[in-house]
């Protein structure tokens, strides 16, 4: 795949001749080897759905957690080096409090995508007496939901630091495949349910286990709730509403 | 002379003219980091310097007067916890404000403003005795605190662990001159109703029932009278109104509003925020109580 | 004697956490940085404006060095001209200090500006403020600060401030040398204390009078009256009234002159 790689792709802070950042590249390459991750906007919120990969029988299937709260209002889903995602999430968490300390209000859900994207940019040497984070790119990709004045939004972070803000989006190993359906099925007037089921039916189509109630987990954020992780029963009737849709 | 006359001009006196580059870093980047970091004053002793600046207590002339809180109590009864204080507060003898809130919630910032009246609202509460500034700012600080430990291990702290906090915190700031003297409630699953009493010198203290400011002498003397563990919820909220109303009367650096708050298992309710004068009056013309106080001259 | 009757009146509250004993007498400092420049400062909301006044007189002991220096301040808008602000800052005590306050809290509102893609509300911007001054909690700034602006909803908001940040929102706020004599003419002309309805009972079950909100241009006759009746009675309060008037169509600014005596 990288034919030209010869020694640029050991420093991270090396260009290539063609311009090119190895380590950085090849830190999106972690993510397609992750689990798949999913989230879809709609006017009345954001649904965030993730498979868990639930390897072995021995496995305890809650102790897997791709969904994570940042803030009341903010929930973000990973896929990639789940390790990596816990310092981001933690510095999403911290940074979120701290503008609510300050400013009285919450944090909008920008803001927050861009204090992530400052943190994934602080890998390699660093200054005389800045705080070296990493060194190395983060391995992980974020889908981050949430509800502000703006309304319901769903944003993706990548681990060179850039963030885009989508209407659905699809990461992971099979993310591919998922982002050509959401293309062909996402449209404007979704309803939150109809999200759930988008979301379920995408990640059925592309894991390779079959979908179950404990092999993947929805959380949505919306403007009465706020950030939920659904609950087993909710999971299950969820689930259950896929497979009479079909 | 020389040496004197070479370390004179060998540094310009103007090296770090305009803003430091810390001072840059803390405009540009917005907001300060959580690591606490405070000014202080170019000299050897800063507590010193902030004792002359702002200590009426040991020199009433002092130049900087701080608003400071004064008759606060919380008690536990078989109902969960009342809180209730007066709302004055005092810069030397020169009354600042008549409608401090002094019960701070200790819950979610982003959660908004307190609506009284409604359903109640998940979280701790705690008092402000002695300087505002400083429960004000360190109790927000625990609120922040206390949200990020409920969203990193998805459950809420207890009241032990949060006055913990606290009290690491002003015994880290001990001797730098801080002044508070704060109550922490709450229900708990793990602990039932919890109330710890926590100050500037790093006390930490869990008990049953606490009057904290200069009033506190009067308040007692009211709770210790009339205190029982069964009193009903009524019972229980009319003796902390009328224990901050006996320290109002008594007590110059307290009056203005009895602010009353119950602490149930669901979270704590609102009791109003109400003038002290008029409840005098109906205490003492229709109870017959405070019959020192003449009516008609 | 003395000591038996004259009790502290402190001698149960919450003292400082002083490391040593803060009985020590008053000593003579040194260090002192701090010079008090006088002057007095008002705000009074209204349904949807808010009005924040000050006098021009800039004193230092018995003199009086200027008699044209601002103590009101227009926050997040063009250094020059002040256009585009939201936000009105007054600031009384050690004008350096005062300055330096208005210049933080200005960076302070545009970074958030660029930051956050949005204005920043007066309530956020009341809550940043107070952290500022707590960031000074051991080395203060010599001020007593008031913010003003229009809420969320367009109504007029109101912040008063102590030196090291604790604040309150309220109808009205009067700081600065003159605030013993100007604070209790707003208790009574501005929030009706102590005042009843005639007739609606007797003694103690009488009403009180309900403040409502004041039309604009009696309240700015009642800052003028304030401010008129402090020249009267205090030396350093003078020379110009600045008058700030915040609404929903931006702020107007208003010179009243004072007795220059």
């Amino acid at each position: 795949m990288f034919i030209a790689r010869s020694e640029y792709d050991r420093g991270i802070n090396t260009f290539s001749p063609e311009g090119r950042l190895f380590q950085v590249e090849y830190s999106l390459e972690a993510i397609k080897l992750g689990s798949t991750a999913i989230g879809v906007a709609t006017s009345e919120g954001v649904i965030l759905g993730v498979e868990k990969r639930v390897t072995s029988t021995l496995l305890e299937a809650s102790s897997v957690e791709k969904i994570v709260e940042i803030d009341q209002h903010i929930g973000c889903a990973m896929s990639g080096l789940q390790a990596d995602a816990r310092s981001l999430v933690e510095h999403a968490r911290v940074e979120s409090q701290n503008h609510a300390f300050h400013y009285a209000e919450p944090l909008r859900v920008e803001s927050c995508t861009q204090a992530i994207c400052d943190l994934a940019l602080r890998f390699g040497e660093t200054g005389d007496d800045e705080e070296s984070v990493m060194s190395r790119p983060f391995g992980v990709a974020l889908l981050i939901a949430g509800f502000d004045e703006d309304g319901p939004q769903l944003y993706h972070a990548e681990p060179s630091g850039t963030f885009y803000r989508y209407d659905a989006k699809a990461i992971g190993s099979g993310s591919e495949g998922a982002q050509a359906e959401l293309q062909n099925e996402y449209h404007r007037s979704l309803t939150l349910s109809e999200a759930e089921t988008l979301v379920l039916k995408t990640l059925k189509q592309v894991m390779e286990e079959k979908l179950d109630a404990k092999n993947v987990q929805l959380a949505s954020v919306t403007k009465e709730k706020g950030f939920r992780i659904y609950n087993d029963e909710e999971m299950g009737r969820a689930v259950a509403q896929l497979g009479g849709n079909q | 002379m020389m040496d004197q006359l070479v370390r004179q001009y060998s540094r310009s006196p103007h090296q770090n003219e305009f803003y430091s580059e810390q001072e840059q870093h803390d405009l540009t980047e917005g907001l300060p980091p959580l690591s606490l970091k405070f000014s202080l004053p170019p000299v050897a002793n800063h507590s010193a310097f902030l004792r002359a600046m702002t200590d009426d207590h040991s020199n009433p002339n002092c130049p900087i007067k701080l608003a400071h809180g004064t008759t606060t109590l919380a008690f536990r009864f078989q109902g969960g916890i009342i809180v209730c204080t007066d709302s004055r507060a005092t810069a030397g003898s020169w009354i600042a404000s008549q409608t401090v809130k002094k019960v701070i919630p200790v819950s979610r910032l982003s959660r908004g403003e307190d609506k009284p009246g409604s359903e109640p609202v998940p979280g701790l509460l705690g008092t402000m005795a002695g300087g505002a500034a400083d429960c004000q700012y360190w109790l927000r600080y625990l609120s922040q605190q206390c949200t990020l430990h409920e969203i990193r291990h998805k459950r809420r702290i207890t009241v032990a662990a949060a006055s913990k906090i606290l009290a690491n915190l002003t015994y880290a700031y001990k001797g730098y001159g801080l002044s508070m003297g704060t109550m922490l409630a709450g229900v708990t699953p793990q602990e039932g109703p919890a109330l710890y009493y926590i100050d500037s010198d790093g006390t930490r203290l869990p008990g049953n029932m606490f009057c904290v400011g200069s009033g506190q002498t009067f308040a007692y003397g009211v709770l210790d009278a009339n205190y029982r563990y069964d009193l009903t919820e009524e019972e229980a909220l009319e003796l902390g109104r009328r224990s901050i109303l006996a320290a109002m009367h008594r007590d110059a650096y307290s009056g203005g509003f009895i602010n009353l708050y119950h602490v149930k298992e669901e979270g704590w309710v609102h009791h109003g925020f109400n003038d002290m004068n008029p409840i005098f009056w109906k205490t003492k013309l229709e109870k017959g109580e405070f019959s020192n106080v003449t009516s008609e001259l | 004697m003395a000591s038996i009757i004259g009790h502290n009146p402190h001698s149960n509250s919450i003292g400082y956490s002083f490391s040593q004993p803060t009985n020590a007498g008053n000593k003579e400092h040194s260090f002192y940085p701090y010079t008090d420049n006088g002057g007095s400062v008002l705000g009074i909301t209204g349904k949807d404006f808010a009005v924040l006044a000050g006098d021009t007189r800039s004193t230092s002991g018995y003199n009086i060095n200027s008699r044209y220096v601002p103590k009101v301040f227009k926050i997040g808008g063009d250094q020059e001209t002040g256009e585009g602000a939201h936000i009105l800052l007054s600031v009384v005590g050690f004008a350096a200090d005062g300055l330096a306050l208005k210049e933080r809290l200005d960076a302070v509102v545009k970074m958030y500006k660029y930051q956050h893609g949005k204005p920043m509300s007066v309530r956020a911007c009341a809550q940043r403020l107070s952290t500022i001054l707590y960031g000074k909690r051991f080395f203060p700034y010599y001020v007593q600060a008031i913010l003003a602006g229009l809420d969320e909803e367009g109504k007029g908001a109101l912040y008063g401030y102590d030196p090291v940040g604790s604040y309150e929102r309220e109808q009205c706020r009067a700081a600065g040398a003159a605030s013993s004599l100007i604070m209790p003419f707003l208790d009574n002309q501005v929030n009706l204390k102590n005042q009843y309805i005639p007739g609606s009972g007797e003694g103690h079950a009488l009403e009180a009078k309900k403040p409502e909100p004041m039309p604009r241009d009696t309240v700015e006759q009642v800052v003028r009256d304030a401010f008129t009746s402090a020249v009267e009675r205090h030396i350093e309060v003078g020379d110009g009234l600045q008058m700030l008037i915040i609404t929903a169509d931006g702020i107007e600014e208003i010179y009243h002159p004072l007795k220059k005596d």
